[in-house]
């Protein structure tokens, strides 16, 4: 009895032990259980998320830049990289299997793609780059491991190198980096979603598995005002004469005036924006629409504004005289004409045709600076057009209220002249235009219309403000109408139509408050002068053999109308009374 | 007796002769009710590959289109038809224009030839009521 009783206690006592140690196992398996299903369930989930879901930025295609007339200036293509996973590619004779059948798919040689895996140290890098959809779609086929499709649409310009400034460019992410594709990257660009899917081992979406997508908004199509025919012929006018004069650069910017639609802007020297070389940094300056960012002194072309000052106040008349002595005096300074002759009496039209520097400075010292400034700020000068391109500069007006310690009597002189006030050619051009819609100042116009997905929204046409009154725009215009009479056949000649003109050759200043011995030559044309439909604004910057607005610009305005305004169905003028 | 024999029957019924059945049908039910989620994956999988496909359908149809446009605005584009306008049509620039004034009213709008002008349709025949007709009697 006592030996069974202690084998029964010595049996309990392993059962209890085993039952310990099966305890204390089982309260173990639990607890981890518990810290795996429960404390630390987030972090396995997301890992295990992470393993077979898959989460794809989606971009829908960008929007298109197009001309006025719908023309296609920048489109978006698909087009694809194909990226490779270097751990996929360690073994050498499975790199060389994958990359024969992808070599099948691309047209890219095998051993080309081998070797970019082998040399780079990266999780993954792109073996071919611009693939077509066609080619993509054969490389989804093949169902490779460890590689991998990248949307990365290009821009194609069906045009050719054309508006390149006013357009700009995209950057490898697709966002757009200057112009127009920068300034309405959030309307062109659209919005982006996302793509949620379970995966196989190889990375493909499988079948049947959860799937969740968050579409992607297209963007918009931009229709420029910029018609794609008069850009491409302002665009070659341009470059001849900057060819022809050896000139380092210029601007040309076409406008209707009734509206402010600028219909061509051209800027010398220019890249092509259908192969922008972003690892060169100097060509860097000649992305910007110098038209818009870069202010200069206007020179002669400003006696327009000081003439349409005098003559909206009814301070001078086209045949109120005054007396050409050749110079004025203001302290130590004097002004002299151009051509540093004295012309004796004159009347006001004489000072526009003959541009006398003096008679600028006569008229504008007969408004006074109160009432000439307040023209200049009229006309849109000294603040930005407002046209919605980055950079706009404002130009630089010095006036009594604006700068009073340095200010003097000098400066209105050489401002009623358009030296020692800067302007931009947009400004210039939206002055022009001003001149020619019966005194109304338009805010310039580069979008016409937005068609996105919620509709077509038209830009309507703004007017800023009247700064003259129609009389004084039409008297202004007859002005500019005997102006252009007395410029050569030879420069200036639009058969069939009348121009009104006014030519400009001013100093290029040295930024120490001097002048270089260098000059832009600029011509401001209307065109028809009884009804105007065009305002041209030509600026040719330091010509080397001449430097003659006349001679340098007033042949490209005339190449400019000559082919546009029959383009334009816009009919020829009457003839004149006198048989001309 | 009778009694036995109704349970004998009740038994025949119920008893051996039904369990192998009953399993049978049970077994059968099981079955089905497996298969059916089989033939609901089976259905879903084909789904979504016809949905694939027709995706992948659209988009290869979607990019041929936006090429064949874009081929379109190059054809169209000013430097394709300068090129089919000089080197195929052999056109050239003028050395001269000359435009003509004609010291005249445009033209009016009926000037077309009645034979060149579009065909109107001819009016449908309003007929009268009683009452106009009546009143048409009266001299």
């Amino acid at each position: 009895m006592t030996g069974r009783k202690k084998r029964w206690t010595n049996a309990t006592w392993r059962v209890w032990a085993v039952i310990t140690v099966l305890g204390l196992g089982g309260f173990a398996i639990v607890a981890r259980l518990v810290q795996l299903q429960i404390l630390d369930h987030a972090r396995y989930a997301e890992a295990a998320r992470e393993m077979h879901i898959n989460q794809e930025t989606i971009a829908d295609r960008r929007g298109a830049l197009l001309d006025r007339n719908g023309y296609p200036l920048a489109a978006s293509q698909d087009a694809y990289n194909l990226m490779v996973e270097t751990g996929a590619w360690k073994d050498p004779a499975d790199a060389m299997y994958a990359a024969n059948l992808l070599s099948q798919a691309t047209g890219v040689p095998s051993k080309t793609m081998t070797d970019i895996v082998a040399s780079v140290d990266a999780y993954e890098v792109p073996v071919a780059k611009g693939l077509t959809y066609a080619q993509a779609t054969a490389v989804r086929n093949l169902r490779l491991t460890g590689v991998r499709l990248l949307d990365t649409p290009v821009r194609v310009y069906p045009e050719g190198n054309i508006a390149s400034q006013l357009m700009g460019f995209i950057g490898y992410d697709g966002s757009g980096l200057t112009g127009l594709e920068s300034d309405l990257n959030t309307v062109l660009g659209g919005s982006s979603g996302t793509l949620t899917y379970e995966r196989d081992a190889a990375g493909q979406e499988l079948a049947i598995g959860d799937r969740s997508e968050t579409p992607a908004e297209p963007g918009s199509n931009v229709v420029l005002t910029i018609d794609r025919y008069i850009q491409q012929v302002a665009q070659e006018e341009l470059q001849k004469a900057v060819d022809a004069h050896q000139a380092s650069g210029g601007s040309v910017l076409v406008v209707r005036p009734q509206t402010g639609e600028i219909l061509a802007v051209a800027n010398y020297p220019s890249f092509d924006v259908t192969k922008p070389d972003l690892n060169d940094p100097s060509k860097a300056d000649t992305y910007r629409n110098r038209a818009v960012t870069d202010a200069y002194e206007p020179g002669s072309v400003f006696k327009l504004i000081t003439t349409a000052a005098g003559l909206d106040t009814g301070t001078v008349t086209p045949t109120t005289p005054w007396y050409d002595s050749g110079e004025i005096s203001f302290g130590d300074w004097t002004i002299r004409n151009w051509d540093l002759s004295s012309h004796g009496s004159m009347d006001v039209q004489g000072m526009l045709t003959l541009s006398l520097n003096t008679g600028a400075a006569w008229v504008a010292q007969q408004c006074g600076p109160d009432t000439f400034y307040q023209y200049v700020q009229k006309f849109g000068f000294g603040v930005p057009t407002g046209s919605g391109l980055s950079g706009e500069s404002a130009g630089n007006v010095r006036s009594p209220d604006t700068d009073p310690s340095g200010w003097s009597q000098v400066d209105l002189a050489t401002n009623s002249f358009g030296q020692g006030i800067t302007a931009t050619p947009l400004q210039m051009a939206m002055a022009l235009g001003a001149i020619a819609n019966g005194g109304n100042l338009m805010k310039p116009m580069f979008v016409k219309e937005v068609d996105g997905p919620s509709g077509s929204q038209p830009v309507a046409p703004e007017v800023v403000r009247q700064a003259i009154s129609p009389q004084t725009s039409r008297t202004l215009l007859d002005m500019m109408g005997v102006v252009a009479d007395n410029v050569s056949r030879d420069y200036l000649n639009v058969p069939g139509y009348t121009v009104g003109a006014k030519t400009g050759t001013a100093q290029v200043a040295d930024g120490n408050g001097g002048y270089k011995a260098t000059y832009i030559s600029s011509f401001a044309g209307i065109v028809p002068l009884e009804s105007p439909q065009l305002a041209i604004l030509v600026k040719v910057d330091e010509p080397k053999d001449v430097p003659w607005g006349s001679a340098v610009a007033a042949p490209v305005f005339s190449g400019i109308s000559n082919k546009v305004l029959p383009y334009l169905n816009i009919p020829p003028s009457p003839p004149k009374s006198d048989g001309q | 007796m009778a009694s036995d024999r109704e349970l004998e029957g009740a038994s025949g019924i119920l008893g051996f002769a039904t369990l192998p059945l009953i399993l049978l049908v049970a077994a059968m039910i099981v079955g089905v009710a497996a298969l059916l989620p089989l033939v609901q994956s089976s259905g879903a999988t084909t789904t979504a590959g016809d949905i694939t496909s027709l995706q992948q359908e659209r988009d290869d149809m979607q990019a041929k289109l936006e090429e064949e446009q874009l081929k379109v605005a190059q054809l169209g584009s000013l430097s394709a038809v300068r090129n089919l306008a000089i080197n195929k049509l052999h056109m050239v620039t003028p050395d001269d224009i000359r435009y003509i004034h004609v010291d005249a009213p445009p033209p009016s709008a009926d000037s077309i030839p009645p034979q060149l002008a579009p065909e109107t349709q001819p009016q449908a025949q309003t007929s009268n009521s009683l009452l106009d007709d009546i009143i048409g009697l009266i001299p």
